[in-house]
This record gives C-alpha cells, sequence and structure tokens, in this order.
C-alpha cells in the first residue's frame, strides 16, 4: 500500500471519521526527517473539515540521529508557551502503521528558506526577519520551561555542566561516525576542552536555531520556528553562537541577516541581557564541530550504503568549509608548505 | 581508452538531465535528488584527474610534517613514546606515491593523519606548551599541517562548486 493510503488509513483509525488526503508531497531538506506535506479532509457531522499538515518520518538513514519523544515533547511546550511552532497532532512510535516512527503536526504559514538569508530579496523583508529572528530567540531564552512537563530533559544547571555536556555530546557523535581521522576536528575539540566556559543560568536551547529553520510571511515577518529535534537545557549562548556561524553567514551577515555585531544587540535589547562575547565564540567554535560531526554521520550513512541521496555526499565535501572555518576561529592560519 | 571515465559520467548526467528529471515532475524530491546527483558527478569528473597528484601531496606534507612533528616530541620526555612511534611508521613507509593505487595510497594517508591525530591528543593533554618548548614546536608544526590540510580541502570544495 502506497504512505500515501496508509496514511489516510491512521487518520481515519485517529479521527473516527473517512480521512482523504491529498496534495501528498515529500519535501526536500529536513536531512534528519523526511518531510511530506499533505492537505486532510473528513466530516464531522454536517461539517466538512479541511486542514494542512506535515508528516515527518524518520528516515532509514540521516545526518542526525535524534530523539522523537524529545522533539515531541518540547514541541508540545513550546506551544503551551505560545511560542511560533507547529502544534503536533499525533506522535507515533511504533512502526507499524508507516513502516518507521513518525508525528503529525499542523502546517504554519508561511514560506521556508535556504540556511542563509537569500541576498536577493528586499531589504525591508531581511529587516523584519532580522527582528524577528532575534525577539524569538528571546522569547524561547525567557519563557518558563520549568513548569511544563520536561522532566525526560536533563538540566546541568549553572556551572561549566552546559558547556561539557554539549562538548562531550558531539565529540561521542564524532567518534561513532568518523570513518577516517580528522585532525582539524581534534584539534577543535581539545581547544573546547581548554575553554569551556562557566554559565551562571541554563534554560531551553533550541539547539538548530539559524535561517533555514523558519517560515516567514512575504513581508518577512517568522510565521514558525521548525527543527526542535536539538532541543536541550544549556547555555543561551550555544543558540547565538550557532546562529552567528560562519557557515551560515554570507557577505558578513549572520545567517544571511545583518552583521553579529547587529545581532548580539539586538538580542540584548529583547532578552534584557548582557551577551558574554567569549562565550559566544565558544560556541561557534562548538556550532563549527557539531556541523562537522552531523555532517560526518550523514557521510558514514552515505559510505555504509543506508542512503542513497546525493545530498549526504555534497554534506560531506562541504566540511572543508567547516574545516577552514574551524581554524580560522582557533587563530590557525595558513602556513606555508613543510620543510 | 574510450570511452574514458569522463565520458561515462558526462553520459550519466546527459542521461538524468535530459531524460529522468523532465520525467520526474510530479515527484519534485526525486527530481531535486538527481539534480543533486548530476552535480555530484560533476565533482567527480572534475576530481578524478587530479586525485593521485592530490594523494601524493598529501602523502609528502604527511611525511615532512610528521619527520618534523618526532624531532621535536623526541626532545620531551613525555612525548618520547609517541615519538619513537611515529619514526616506526615513518622509517616503515613503503608507499611508494608513483606505483601506488590510490586505495592503498588514501589508506596510507589515513594512518599517517591518525598519527597527526594521536600527536593533537598528547598536546592537548596538559597544559598548554610554553612558548619555545619542544611541544610548542611541534605544536606549530603541526598546526601548520592541519593549515594546509584544510587548504587542500577547501580546493577540492571549489570543484563541487557550490558556495554561498
Amino acid at each position: 500500500m502506497e504512505l500515501q493510503e496508509r496514511l489516510a488509513g491512521y487518520l481515519s483509525e485517529k479521527l473516527g471519521a473517512d480521512v482523504r488526503v491529498s496534495g501528498f508531497a515529500r519535501k526536500s531538506g529536513g536531512a534528519s526527517r523526511e518531510t511530506y506535506l499533505f492537505d486532510a479532509a473528513w466530516q464531522e457531522g454536517s461539517r466538512t473539515i479541511e486542514r494542512g499538515y506535515v508528516l515527518r518520518r524518520d528516515p532509514v538513514a540521516s545526518v542526525l540521529e535524534s530523539d522523537r519523544t524529545l522533539e515531541f515533547r518540547v514541541l508540545e511546550a513550546a506551544h503551551a508557551l505560545g511560542l511560533p511552532t507547529p502544534k503536533v497532532s499525533w506522535l507515533e512510535l511504533t512502526s507499524g502503521p508507516l513502516e518507521r516512527p513518525f508525528c503529525v503536526m499542523e502546517r504554519l504559514p508561511g514560506m521556508p528558506t535556504p540556511p542563509t538569508f537569500p541576498a536577493g530579496y528586499p531589504l525591508e523583508m531581511r529587516a523584519n526577519t532580522a527582528a524577528d529572528f532575534m525577539a524569538i530567540l528571546a522569547r524561547i531564552h525567557r519563557a518558563d520551561w520549568r513548569s511544563q512537563d520536561l522532566a525526560v530533559f536533563a538540566d546541568p544547571g549553572p556551572g561549566i555542566g552546559a558547556a561539557r555536556r554539549a562538548v562531550d555530546r558531539w565529540r561521542d557523535i564524532y567518534l561513532q561516525d568518523r570513518l577516517e581521522p580528522h585532525p582539524i576536528l581534534e584539534r577543535g575539540f581539545g581547544w573546547l576542552e581548554r575553554n569551556l566556559p562557566s554559565t551562571d543560568a541554563t534554560t531551553m536551547v533550541h539547539g538548530d536555531y539559524r535561517s533555514g529553520n523558519y517560515l516567514h510571511d512575504e513581508a518577512g515577518r517568522i510565521t514558525a520556528m521548525l527543527d526542535w529535534e536539538m532541543a536541550h537545557f544549556g547555555d543561551p549562548h550555544e543558540d547565538l553562537g550557532w546562529a552567528a556561524m560562519p557557515y551560515w553567514s554570507c557577505a558578513g551577515r549572520a545567517g544571511g541577516l545583518e552583521s553579529e555585531d547587529e545581532m548580539i544587540a539586538r538580542y540584548e535589547r529583547e532578552s534584557g541581557t548582557r551577551v558574554d562575547r567569549a562565550r559566544v565564540h565558544f560556541y561557534k567554535v562548538l556550532g563549527t564541530v557539531k556541523m562537522a560531526a552531523i555532517s560526518l554521520t550523514g557521510v558514514r550513512s552515505y559510505g555504509d550504503a543506508r542512503s542513497a541521496e546525493p545530498t549526504l555526499a555534497v554534506v560531506g565535501l562541504l566540511l572543508g568549509r567547516l574545516s577552514t572555518e574551524l581554524l580560522t576561529l582557533l587563530g590557525i592560519g595558513a602556513a606555508p608548505a613543510a620543510a | 581508452m574510450r570511452p574514458d571515465l569522463g565520458d561515462i559520467l558526462s553520459g550519466i548526467q546527459r542521461l538524468l538531465t535530459n531524460d529522468l528529471v523532465p520525467a520526474l515532475t510530479a515527484t519534485p524530491f526525486l527530481a531535486e535528488q538527481a539534480m543533486y546527483a548530476t552535480l555530484v558527478l560533476e565533482y567527480c569528473k572534475k576530481a578524478w584527474p587530479g586525485l593521485h597528484l592530490a594523494l601524493a601531496e598529501e602523502h609528502g606534507d604527511l611525511l615532512a610534517t610528521l619527520g618534523t612533528a618526532a624531532e621535536r616530541l623526541a626532545q620531551d620526555s613525555t612525548a618520547h613514546a609517541l615519538a619513537t612511534a611515529i619514526r616506526g611508521e615513518l622509517d616503515g613507509d613503503v608507499a611508494g606515491v608513483t606505483t601506488s593505487t590510490l586505495d592503498v595510497l588514501a589508506k596510507r594517508n589515513e594512518s599517517l593523519r591518525a598519527l597527526v591525530s594521536r600527536a593533537i591528543e598528547l598536546l592537548d593533554a596538559g597544559t598548554e606548551p610554553a612558548a619555545g618548548s619542544p611541544l610548542h614546536a611541534a605544536r606549530a608544526t603541526i598546526d601548520a599541517y592541519l593549515a594546509r590540510h584544510a587548504a587542500r580541502q577547501h580546493r577540492e570544495l571549489e570543484l563541487l562548486g557550490l558556495s554561498w
């Protein structure tokens, strides 16, 4: 049976009605989950209900192996806290209905962007997106996450625990998924070990807060923040460092939106907190090795023949960019040939 | 010999672009994957002719870097064992770059790169080496290699023709 038909059967069972699924199409991007858009229609008494949904199904192999339950819990909490996130309608952890675990969430209005905001878009639109981008981040960090049922998320608390845990997590993934030694990344992990910063307060960190992971309207106003699968309690500087990483930057604009200085000044105004630039730098280094580790997970999937998606090969080749950016962040410059 | 590798890869690209992609208009995701496949094939076409030279360049760099690093590490008692291990590996290096196949050379480079990783691990284990010390000099040698290695990776990436 086709995936679309199986989905219609699943929804019919959940809603106790005959659900028709139309416009079912796989969407590109979303490298950690297979993403499909579709419309569902069913009768409730004499009324016809029509809604747009997004199906996110675990892939056979991906660039990121993350916990579906954690993502579901954090999305539920974010929605309850009034943050612009899609409402998750169904979570299915078994592989019976659609062969692999999945969740179905409401489709919010708005257009996606690539990982850097397109330079050709109107300036006013870019300004609106830049303003919303930091305003929403400040809201995420200020929100009362501890009022939600998020006991499954361990909170490292103040001190160096947040940085320690982040470095350990991504080094473990690197060591698990590398197919060969990458001395440049190892130099990066060594630097991180020596420079673990302390945080005075932890909050929910989105974990993948960047251009490419939000929807916006025609005026550039952000309508939804997506891709929460790496959310965790940690240092809020982690999201700033990730958003400002050179990898997502273009023409000196973080995320293609505005300069890092402008972005940080805006965050300070919105959050009412002072940003520690040294910590932003630390988390840019961490973000760069994290992105490399994520890429290597994809390369392993490709090399092990668990995935045939050529995008994973491309992601692997982009390690060349990450290596250069990492060394620049560490202050290690180009050198002449070895004597 | 014709068809050579370039002919074959070009043929597959034409098949994807002219025949498969137009047939996949109803499934944009698959059409996009096919376009990515042509991008990767273009990279293969550009990378293949220079691959042996690139591996040979890296091999030479690794031998020179590790030779210099071993000399410097040998001057510090905490790094003696690693210096000896590196020298042992280098003495046993019989991978003639002109006579080795690509896979053999790539594997050999991988082994030598693992020694660079071990040197980094050792240098990161204690406090940052003091300026002027043999370990500091070894660190500088390794860092210079890393910068050249990144430059080589970047050259590879340029062949892909994807930038932002």
